[in-house]
């Protein structure tokens, strides 16, 4: 079997290597149908992650003066015949740069389940756990030149190593998460330690951690150095988490609010050369008080999103970055008593750009009500198999490989949307 | 809280059918209509009348049927024109000038009559605001205005645009000062200001921190209702204490505030996080409030309180997320508008047809006792 990524492609140290062909006994490496659609190191994702459920009624699919449209208005865009919701005035003069997909039709409406389900991609349930997408991104195409690790996290609250996101592919591929947009307590070496001492420090924590891992499991003992590995590397980019440091100008443009400021984060560590990054905001979920809420929740989301979309365009980082924006659902056009939207997966929005994705497209609809889609609808499944090919992935092909159990990326029955792709 | 009254208690006189939720509702100063207006932008209108019942009544020799009359109120047809929601309506002071302002949440403000089939529309300002009026306020012949544009606008009664104050944060709540000469209106923030119109200044401003909060992303502001009371002196500040985001919750509070100073006098809070908003006051005649709530769905109170005393002295939680009071001005009867049992969750809920069924706000009319 050929393994898919070198250490040296990859700039992982001789140790993760070898904790890589160890894990691979275990599960996880691709088969070698994929060794040759994946040579575009470079090629990333910008996942934003929108916790609770994004109203589409309220922000991508408008339907204004209906019984179910809400109080707002719907504005035009620069797409002729196309419109948004009022609250989202900066996306309505970019929607050329993005593909909006209205078409969404998945099957989960609980959170707790929900959210897994969708960022696994729902696959046919074989009985194993399958890897978050950016866990399965982080194993199939490893970091970029960089060596910065392949699957971050930037999110309000408590951060840290997050391994259950990878699945069956083992703790080596879960996300590092920068809780409020800083790097885990300790993880960048203080200033009282100088580097000197810093190398030697880790040059004895190597020789304990061989003679740890010995016995053990290599997917655990490979994930616990992975951590002080990457920290080194980060180590060197730790103006990243300095704010304080950022031009003023552009942190009033992303906006000075959590989603804002993570953005940026988050655009920086794409710049850095993280491979996958996920900009996570929480407070989605509107059972109550839905349409005063979504005023501030949707213009902060509006104002970060086409600040991140214009600076990856005007670096040119656009055109190899794959950026998502998303929930786990919709929200229900029934409007409930506490003037809130309950959950919805039967109609819902997703936001594409970047590598591989047709700028400017509206794939699929919804009825007039916007209650249910019209015409073809698609699920998550089919959204996974999109996103790999636009980052070259042929999913189709390509395997994971659980110990000799070899398993699709995405769902068996599901391709790429149509029209979704240049 | 446990319904606890020891007064004699409304009774439920009448149920209206309607087919789309309401946000507001008033009773004509005449007293013959009832006006509403909510999700669908129509204005909902019944006309009090009176009709003949039969009664039956035991006697010595059997039963005799006795003639009676009921006041009963009928549906008009309703008035189309608005767009969003109308969710603000007011309706002149003058018994004798039967006309009623209603505003939209794209902006329009607009003078009709009440009465008739096909009442006179008198004057439409479709742009009177960039967005969602928030709230309407009448003082005589001058009519005050407020939106998520951040402007309060001060209009004529021919619609002609008097005067403007803009700001930079949504206005949601605002009242005439008795004097006629102010309008009071408090922000998304919960900082009042006391706008002399002819002079246009801002006299005063302070800060109801209780009714803001940043929930993580979300600005949630609990501001429903500015009255003034006694003359003047008193403002009431009326809404949520909120506490969280998202599914928004916040415990219901009135704030009595002394005006010359700015000052809170006292404070009521009822409930938990669920119970959330006061969301419409009414002040009976007779000097106390009559207040509606609405919580997380299914949750909603209706209750009767002294201004700066501790407790209601009447309760009812049986109906549930309340979004508008109307006091008749006879005193003797007062609406609320509901909403229907059940109007949450996040199945597909279908009627027997197969159709995607939205909720709708049952009018509870009752009589208050003698």
């Amino acid at each position: 079997m050929k393994p898919l990524c070198s250490p040296a492609e990859h700039g992982f140290s001789r140790r993760q290597w070898l904790g890589g062909v160890g894990s691979a006994a275990l599960g996880g490496l691709i088969s070698s149908a994929a060794g040759e659609v994946l040579k575009d190191k470079e090629k990333q994702v910008l996942f934003i992650w929108l916790d609770g459920g994004m109203s589409q009624l309220e922000s991508w699919d408008p339907k204004p003066n209906t019984q179910f449209g809400g109080p707002f208005r719907s504005i035009p865009t620069v797409i002729p015949g196309v419109h948004v919701s009022e609250l989202m005035p900066r996306m309505a003069k970019k929607l050329d740069k993005i593909c909006l997909v209205r078409g969404m039709h998945t099957k989960d409406n609980s959170h707790s389940a929900g959210v897994p389900r969708i960022q696994r991609g729902d696959p046919v349930n074989r009985g194993v756990i399958y890897p978050y997408f950016g866990s399965a991104i982080a194993k199939l195409m490893g970091p970029t030149s960089s060596g910065l690790p392949p699957y971050v996290w930037v999110k309000p609250g408590s951060g840290g190593f997050k391994p259950t996101d990878a699945g069956f592919l083992g703790p080596k591929y879960g996300s590092l998460a920068f809780g409020d947009g800083q790097p885990p307590p300790n993880f960048i070496r203080p200033d009282s330690v100088s580097a000197e001492q810093d190398a030697a420090r880790n040059e004895l924590r190597n020789a304990l951690n061989l003679n740890y891992a010995g016995p053990r499991r290599a997917t655990n003992t490979e994930a616990n150095s992975y951590v002080f590995d990457t920290a080194e590397v980060l180590l060197r980019k730790r103006d990243i988490f300095d704010t304080s440091k950022y031009p003023q100008k552009e942190k009033d443009r992303y906006g000075d609010h959590l989603l804002g400021q993570h953005m940026l984060i988050g655009r920086k560590l794409l710049e850095a050369g993280c491979r996958f990054v996920k900009v996570n905001s929480y407070g989605w979920d509107t059972h109550g008080d839905h349409f005063n809420g979504t005023i501030s929740l949707v213009n902060r989301f509006d104002q970060a999103f086409a600040a991140v979309l214009e600076d990856l365009e005007a670096t040119g980082q656009l055109d190899h970055t794959l950026v998502i924006a998303m929930s786990e659902f919709g929200r229900t056009p029934r409007i409930n008593g506490h003037a809130g939207r309950d959950h919805w997966p039967e109609a819902w929005s997703i936001a594409l750009a970047g590598c591989g994705i047709n700028r400017g497209a509206i794939i699929g609809e919804t009825n007039d009500k916007g209650t249910f889609v019209k015409g073809e609808a698609w699920d998550i499944g089919h959204m996974f198999h999109t996103w790999y090919h636009a980052l070259g992935i042929n999913s189709a092909d390509v395997e994971f490989e659980n110990g000799d159990q070899p398993l699709p990326i995405a769902h068996d029955d599901m391709g790429v949307i149509p029209g979704v792709l240049s | 809280m446990a319904d606890s009254n020891p007064h004699p208690e409304p009774k439920q006189v009448q149920e209206l059918n309607t087919v789309r939720q309401l946000l507001c509702a008033r009773f004509s100063p005449d007293g013959t209509h009832l006006l509403a207006g909510g999700m669908d932008a129509q204005l909902y209108r019944w006309q009090q009348t009176t009709v003949e019942v039969e009664r039956k009544e035991k006697t010595k020799n059997g039963e005799q049927i006795l003639q009676e009359t009921k006041t009963e109120w009928q549906p008009l047809p309703p008035v189309k024109g608005h767009h969003g929601w109308l969710g603000t309506l007011a309706l002149h002071p003058d018994p004798t000038t039967p006309r009623i302002y209603t505003a939209d949440s794209w902006g329009q403000l607009r003078c009709s009559d009440i009465a008739g089939d096909t009442p006179k529309i008198h004057w439409s300002k479709p742009e009177a605001h960039d967005g969602w009026v928030r709230q309407i306020a009448v003082h005589g012949n001058q009519i005050a205005t407020a939106g998520r544009d951040g402007a309060v606008r001060l209009w004529d009664a021919n619609g002609k645009r008097l005067a403007e104050w803009r700001g930079t944060e949504e206005i949601y709540a605002l009242t005439f000062h008795p004097d006629g000469k102010r309008v009071v209106f408090g922000d998304l923030k919960g900082i009042v200001r006391i706008w002399d119109f002819a002079t246009q200044t801002i006299e005063r401003e302070f800060q109801l921190n209780e009714f803001y909060k940043l929930a993580r992303l979300q600005d949630v502001c609990g501001l429903t209702r500015l009255m003034f009371l006694n003359g003047g002196k008193t403002l009431l500040a009326a809404g949520c204490a909120p506490t969280d985001g998202g599914t928004m919750q916040g415990i219901p509070t009135l704030d009595w505030i002394d005006y010359a100073t700015g000052k809170s006098k006292s404070r009521y809070q009822f409930g938990v996080e669920n119970d959330a908003f006061i969301t419409d006051v009414a002040e009976h005649p007779e000097g106390y409030l009559i207040c509606a709530s609405s919580g997380v769905t299914g949750r909603g109170t209706h209750f009767f309180i002294h201004p700066g005393e501790e407790q209601p002295f009447y309760n009812h939680t049986k109906i549930a997320n309340i979004h508008a009071v109307a006091l008749h001005p006879e005193g003797k009867h007062f609406a609320l508008t509901g909403t229907n049992r059940g109007s949450n969750g996040n199945g597909r809920r279908l009627d027997k047809e197969g159709n995607y069924v939205g909720n709708y706000s049952p009018i509870h009319i009752f009589a208050l006792p003698a």
